[in-house]
């Protein structure tokens, strides 16, 4: 798996690049968060529903946001589509940590395979 | 504006909270037994200690003077360089933590360049990158000590050069009197701090204000964009500040060396949601200062700064109770010193241990005596790097941040996650990300050239870097995996 997101994530930042100079600012917004979720569907080793439910979650706040941009309504004391961002962007990615959390014990490092892993490496050698 | 030293109660508190600072580092000192004490804290940290102690080495003298600064300067621009820090960390954790605390369980890693010398073997990945860390940490000591001067003038009524002077002083002091260790506990003990501080911080900026919906329709009437989501610098600068500082985290050192010192591997499991938090809790500061100061601003109700920079002493000075901007000037104070610590530190490991060995595969003669010089020559580099640059604290540290950002990200994150990726790669990642780094910098400030629309220089050296150390491996890397030893292929597999 890690071929084809690497693969991903090389795609993705050559369109970055690419949009940029263009000033096509929602395009580079779009390859800067692809950027972001590809780097933790790197890291984890199996992607797990709640996470895809993430994604698709952080993609609508976002959505919404650049939506609301022009609003000069208040949610909460701050224009609309900054309340979408100071209450809803910015926390949600605690929700993956949380999720990494819970995951961790059962996939991310399970007691089984760490205690193999000392038995057969865990002597520090020099690095050299 | 009141000095610091007509101020008892500030005073008192500063006093105070630096013999605090300074009994840790002599506490430390004595524990300080060897080069892993020295360089990872021994492998003894707990999960909360190493949370907090990085969130407050990341956030430091950048976030807390520099962020309410280009918060007043720009609005809600400065908060895509706050709130990525979220996803940051979690980013970090999931690509990182678990691959760099193993590796350190079955080699001795006492620092980024052992980690990338184990993954890629040979010599130049280990030079390159010690090499990037040196000039990372000029760049963003350069914030540190920027910082220091700025509250300095603010507090004590000096000139720029005479306050950087006092600032070099003190660094300099709690760098020989302790190492990581006490950098780590100073961290911890002002962690704690910064976020009492902070929350404390909110309420005075929300009253001063007049709360939060009053702030807005001030700031809404003087400038829409100023309070809407991108800032004043607009969409382009906004994302490109999400995306150096959501992925950039993974690249920097004083963060992720943190993953070498923690005691027991199964201590990363709730690592990220609690750094996450407590970052946020401080990140309230950032935020509240910048935009209840412009609205004070704009009533009429304070005069207009004469640096952004100035928003937070200024605000503490003003519109807080004594005992509230004491104790914050002194967590400030010693947040910027103890990253420092930590830069000193890592600047000076990559100069006296890193460098020698790749070049000569053995460390220096008298380590401890060239580290200390080493120590004295970065804090003065980095002071005459500060003023030659002459930028906001923030802006400083952003090119700090891409710096290390751009050379790091490639071949330790994703160098530590996928087979394929070879030395070459890694070693012409960081050169291109380094020469785009200091190039576009150096061009922009004798405005020869800038990237267009407000695209930060780090993010696009990142995005270079990136396509150099991906193109390069798929060119280079068909028996990369076949090379790698058994305990690296473990690390990568597990």
């Amino acid at each position: 798996m890690s071929d084809r997101t690497v693969a991903a994530i090389f795609a993705v930042t050559l369109a970055a690049l690419a949009l940029f100079p263009l000033h096509a600012w929602l395009g580079f917004g779009i390859a800067a968060c692809a950027l972001l979720v590809l780097g933790l569907v790197l890291g984890f080793t199996r992607l797990h529903p709640a996470l895809l439910l993430l994604f698709a979650a952080y993609v609508v706040l976002l959505a919404g946001m650049v939506w609301l941009a022009d609003s000069s309504r208040l949610i909460l004391g701050l224009p609309a589509a900054t309340a979408l961002l100071v209450y809803g962007i910015w926390p949600m990615p605690l929700l993956a940590a949380l999720l990494y959390g819970l995951l961790f014990r059962s996939s991310v490092l399970p007691d089984d395979k760490l205690e193999k892993f000392l038995a057969e490496h865990g002597r520090r050698r020099p690095a050299e | 504006m009141i000095p610091l030293f007509q101020s008892p109660v500030i005073l008192a508190c500063v006093l105070l909270y630096l013999a605090c600072c300074f009994g840790i580092g002599v506490w430390a000192l004595r524990r300080t037994h060897s080069s892993a004490d020295f360089f990872v804290a021994g492998r003894s940290l707990g999960m909360v200690v190493m949370a907090i102690a990085t969130m407050a080495s990341i956030m430091s003298g950048f976030g807390f003077v520099g962020g309410p600064g280009l918060v007043y300067e720009s609005g809600m621009s400065s908060l895509w360089m706050t709130f990525p820090a979220t996803i940051g960390f979690t980013l970090s954790w999931v690509l990182l933590g678990k691959r760099l605390r193993l590796l350190a369980e079955c080699r001795e890693i006492l620092t980024l360049p052992d980690a990338v010398a184990v993954r890629y073997g040979g010599r130049w990945p280990r030079l390159m990158m010690a090499l990037a860390l040196v000039l990372g940490v000029v760049g963003y000591l350069g914030t540190q000590v920027m910082a220091t001067g700025v509250v300095l003038v603010a507090v004590l009524d000096v000139s720029l050069p005479v306050a950087l002077l006092i600032g070099l002083g003190i660094l300099g002091f709690y760098t020989v009197a302790g190492g990581i260790l006490a950098g780590v506990y100073n961290d911890l003990f002002q962690g704690i701090v910064m976020m009492g501080a902070s929350v404390a911080v909110l309420y005075y900026a929300l009253q001063s204000g007049g709360g939060l919906t009053h702030i807005s329709q001030t700031l809404q009437a003087m400038d829409p964009k100023f309070i809407g989501p991108w800032g004043t610098r607009g969409p382009l600068t906004a994302l490109s500040w999400y995306l150096i500082f959501g992925l950039g985290w993974m690249g920097q050192p004083h963060g992720i060396t943190k993953f070498l010192m923690l005691k027991n591997p199964r201590d990363l499991r709730w690592g990220a949601l609690l750094t996450g938090m407590v970052y946020m809790i401080c990140s309230l500061l950032w935020m509240s200062i910048g935009l209840a100061m412009r609205s004070l601003v704009q009533a009429g109700g304070q005069k207009p700064l004469a640096t952004p920079d100035l928003a937070a002493p200024i605000f503490l000075m003003h519109y807080t109770p004594a005992i509230v901007a004491g104790v914050v000037f002194a967590g400030l104070l010693a947040a910027i010193m103890s990253t420092a610590n930590s830069f000193l530190n890592i600047g000076a490991a990559a100069l006296v241990r890193d460098i020698p060995i790749a070049w000569t595969r053995r460390t220096l003669p008298r380590e401890l005596f060239w580290s200390r010089v080493a120590t004295v020559v970065l804090l003065v580099i980095s002071a005459v790097f500060a003023l030659y640059m002459e930028n906001l604290v923030a802006l400083l540290g952003t090119f700090g941040w891409g710096t290390f950002a751009a050379a790091i990200v490639p071949p330790v994150a994703i160098g530590m996650n996928w087979k394929r990726a070879t030395g070459s790669a890694c070693v012409a990642s960081i050169a291109i990300s380094l020469i785009l780094n200091f190039t576009l910098e150096l061009s922009a400030r004798h405005k020869l050239f800038t990237l267009p629309y407000g695209m930060n220089v780090g993010a696009f050296a990142l995005l270079v870097s990136l396509v150099v150390f991906i193109g390069v491996s798929w060119l280079t890397g068909q028996d990369e995996e076949r090379r790698l030893p058994p305990d690296v292929k473990a690390v990568m597999e597990i």
